[in-house]
């Protein structure tokens, strides 16, 4: 009986013991965890106070002045009213983290500063899933205050009316310091672009000189951006296996296939994805059919382009492929990862944007696609339509966009303020020449109502003819078909 | 002889509970899906979202898929039932084998599909090494019927611990007298298999089939976080259509009448559930 009880105790023990050492464990990566996304507390304000000081000495008082500093931490005990801000910056990613330190958290504390009855709260979505989130809930009844928002959905939004017309708060506004026409048309009126996102082709000056290319003098069109890439695309090991790619590219499960890679091409060879006129879906047509035969190329005829890529997305693709020395070349770079670049010491002083930018080892040039075919975007805010409190949004959304604070938007790309461009003398760098050159060449993709539905049947299509290698014109003819059955007019 | 009603009148607040949180989105779904919804109206469409789906060609590509999905479940029998077999002996290690065996069932689903995800990408996953060593280019990202595979693989590897403890219960449950019986008897291992341990855990089986079935018909999570439904569409389900449908796109109607579609075959395998769980009883 003794020895049964003794065996049941060390059981006991060694249960409890391991519960213990779960629970200690568990609540060490939930304290972790919940560190690294819980906004800073509010910062301590210092207070200078004045005093009047008597000493009283035998015979005399003596009257003198003090200065002590106070240093108060503001508690609260009055409920406060709530405002939500919907954003995508995930604490996991390095700039994403850097902007909800440096950026979003202080201009809350900014705002709640200047309004202490008001608190800020956040709401994370991931970037892809935020714009048909606040589609959703406004359809559910669920209310959102200030939210990011990708102009792509512009064409959703109007058509659900899920966004609040933003004009008596735009009139009254600095408007035309973020007037880059590419996103400011395709955003306005229901959101406000916070930075610049463009896209160039990003290359490894020390690769081109290797392969015998001139680093300073980038290819100028198409046909001789090809026969650049297949200079790049070495065996530098002589094992007779392609070690460095001439080009990273794209043909993968997410927006960025069509924004980035099929669209400027389409746009080139002067098509259109989408007529505005019958709401039709024209990407079938003669240039997409030109645009889809270039990608299939790259892969297949030139070469240049490595195949296991294929069905990556947009980040592994070539964000990955690029900085891990894999690819000589890469399509599609965005301005939003600069600050990686920086970190491996390839660009310098780019982020923050300095007119001092300089490139090391990677330098970029502008897709060598005609004007005006190219994806600009931005990444923009608005206020929900359900929100109750849309005069303390549009308050928020200022302290967010003020001169002061938008630079510190380590994701917003190209800073959005034209005077800050002017301020900080970046089109006279030529680093930044190059960016600015992109960007005044971008347009906003469609504003169909049913944009998703086009980027994923977009991919599809180009999924069937570079992985499948499905007839072109008439794979592209039957997605055009059956996509305008459903969603034209 | 009249029955007492006062228990039903105890019962009464549970089953309106039960209404509201288990039955009413059911009932709300169906609703929604005779809608459509813009500006955040709903109008009446009737059946053309059922309509729309059965000329869709892509609907019956998800359908396929689905089914194609449920091949999960042969091995995962088989394996399962090994596995169970071999965690009812009287090996050495067998307890540590047992906590091992739980924890791909355990683990978030997202997270293992993210780790299979890594395995076999084709530029920096092991799958890299494979394909240098036997000079193939095995790449799953852009292969249909290969992805279909890993996602299949990917559902095996954490459906056999579920059918592996499911069934070490069910064996276990058998009262050891009828075996030691059998051996007097002079029955061998494999006529004890065959005549005992697999009928009688036959029933339990096919509860964990069913339930299975159902976990693989509604799955979304796994599989897209694989391949977002991809190459293409080549594995798009079901579940993924559903959620792309209502929560990507915000075609809510639609969706809704796609989960409708799905709720089908699932209410199905409850009641043949339900029954043999009764059976068991």
């Amino acid at each position: 009986m003794s020895e049964e009880k003794k065996i049941d105790r060390r059981k006991y023990i060694k249960y409890v013991g391991a519960g213990a050492v779960v629970a200690a464990a568990a609540a060490a990566i939930g304290y972790g965890v919940s560190e690294l996304t819980r906004p800073p507390p509010p910062t301590p304000t210092t207070v200078v106070q004045t005093v009047l000081k008597t000493e009283t000495l035998p015979g005399t008082t003596i009257v003198r002045t003090e200065e002590r500093t106070i240093v108060q931490t503001a508690v609260t005990t009055v409920a406060k009213k709530i405002l939500k801000l919907a954003h995508y910056y995930d604490p996991g990613v390095l700039h994403l983290r850097e902007g909800l330190e440096k950026w979003i958290y202080p201009c809350a504390r900014e705002f709640e500063a200047k309004f202490p009855e008001w608190e800020i709260h956040y709401e994370y979505y991931k970037w892809d899933d935020i714009d048909p989130r606040m589609i959703i809930d406004y359809k559910a009844g669920i209310p959102h205050d200030v939210a990011f928002l990708s102009p792509q959905y512009i064409g959703r939004h109007i058509k659900e009316g899920s966004l609040l017309d933003l004009t008596k708060y735009i009139k009254g506004w600095e408007a035309k310091d973020f007037d880059w026409s590419a996103v400011w048309k395709g955003c306005y009126p229901y959101m406000v672009p916070n930075g610049l996102h463009t896209r160039t082709v990003v290359y490894r000056m020390d690769m081109f000189e290797e392969a015998g290319l001139d680093p300073n003098k980038p290819p100028k069109d198409l046909d001789e951006f090809v026969e650049y890439a297949k200079k790049l695309t070495r065996d530098t090991d002589g094992d007779g296996k392609i070690d460095v790619w001439g080009l990273a590219f794209e043909v993968g499960p997410d927006r960025a296939t069509v924004e980035l890679f099929f669209a400027p091409l389409l746009w080139h060879f002067g098509g259109e994805l989408w007529d505005p006129a019958t709401k039709k879906a024209t990407f079938a047509e003669e240039p997409g059919v030109k645009a889809a035969q270039f990608i299939y190329d790259l892969y297949w005829k030139h070469k240049v382009v490595n195949p296991a890529t294929l069905g990556l997305d947009y980040t592994s693709a070539i964000y990955d492929i690029f900085l891990a020395g894999k690819a000589a070349m890469a399509w599609g770079w965005g301005n939003y990862w600069l600050l990686a670049l920086q970190e491996k010491g390839w660009v310098e002083k780019m982020i923050p944007p300095s007119g001092e930018a300089k490139a090391i080892k990677a330098n970029f040039f502008v897709t060598p696609t005609n004007v005006k075919a190219q994806f600009t975007n931005a990444w923009c805010m608005g206020i929900h339509s359900l929100s109750k409190n849309p005069d303390m949004a549009w308050e928020f959304i200022k302290i967010l966009l003020s001169k002061e604070n938008i630079l510190k938007n380590t994701d917003a790309g190209l800073p959005a303020r034209k005077s800050h461009w002017n301020e900080l003398k970046l089109s006279a760098n030529p680093v930044y020449a190059i960016w600015e050159e992109a960007a005044s060449r971008g347009r906003p993709m469609p504003a169909t109502a049913y944009y998703g539905e086009l980027a994923d049947t977009i991919y599809d299509v180009l999924a069937k003819i570079v992985m499948e290698k499905k007839p072109i014109k008439e794979t592209l003819k039957a997605a055009q078909d059956s996509w305008n059955a459903k969603y034209a007019g | 002889m009249k029955q007492d009603k006062t228990p039903y009148l105890f019962l009464f607040p549970s089953v309106i509970f039960v209404f509201i949180i288990l039955l009413s989105p059911g009932i709300y779904g169906l609703w929604q899906s005779f809608y459509e919804s813009y500006k955040a109206e709903y109008k009446f469409v009737g059946i053309k979202n059922y309509e729309a789906l059965i000329k869709d060609e892509r609907f019956f590509t998800n359908i396929r898929l689905s089914l194609t999905y449920l091949l999960v479940i042969p091995p995962s029998i088989a394996l399962g039932y090994l596995i169970a077999i071999l965690l009812t002996s009287n090996l050495k290690g067998i307890r540590f084998f047992k906590t091992i065996v739980i924890l791909p069932f355990a683990s978030a689903s997202i997270a293992t599909a993210y780790m299979f995800r890594s395995i076999v990408n084709p530029v920096f996953g092991p799958l890299t090494i494979f394909n240098d060593i036997t000079g193939l280019s095995i790449n799953p990202f852009s292969d249909a019927n290969l992805a279909m595979i890993v996602v299949i693989l990917h559902s095996i590897w954490r459906s056999v611990p579920f059918y592996a403890l499911f069934l070490a219960a069910a064996i276990e449950s058998i009262p050891s007298q009828i075996f030691e019986q059998s051996k007097i008897d002079g029955a061998g291992a494999w006529s004890r298999f065959k005549n005992i341990t697999l009928p009688l855990t036959l029933p339990h089986m096919l509860i964990a089939t069913l339930m299975v079935m159902t976990w693989t018909l509604g799955d979304m999570e796994a599989s897209y976080s694989l391949f977002f439904g991809g190459p293409g569409r080549g594995t798009e389900v079901v579940a993924i259509r559903l959620a792309r449908e209502a929560f990507f796109y915000g075609n809510i109607g639609l969706g809704s009448a796609i989960a409708v579609f799905l709720i089908i075959p699932c209410m199905i395998f409850l009641v043949i559930y339900l029954r043999l769980l009764r059976r068991i009883e």
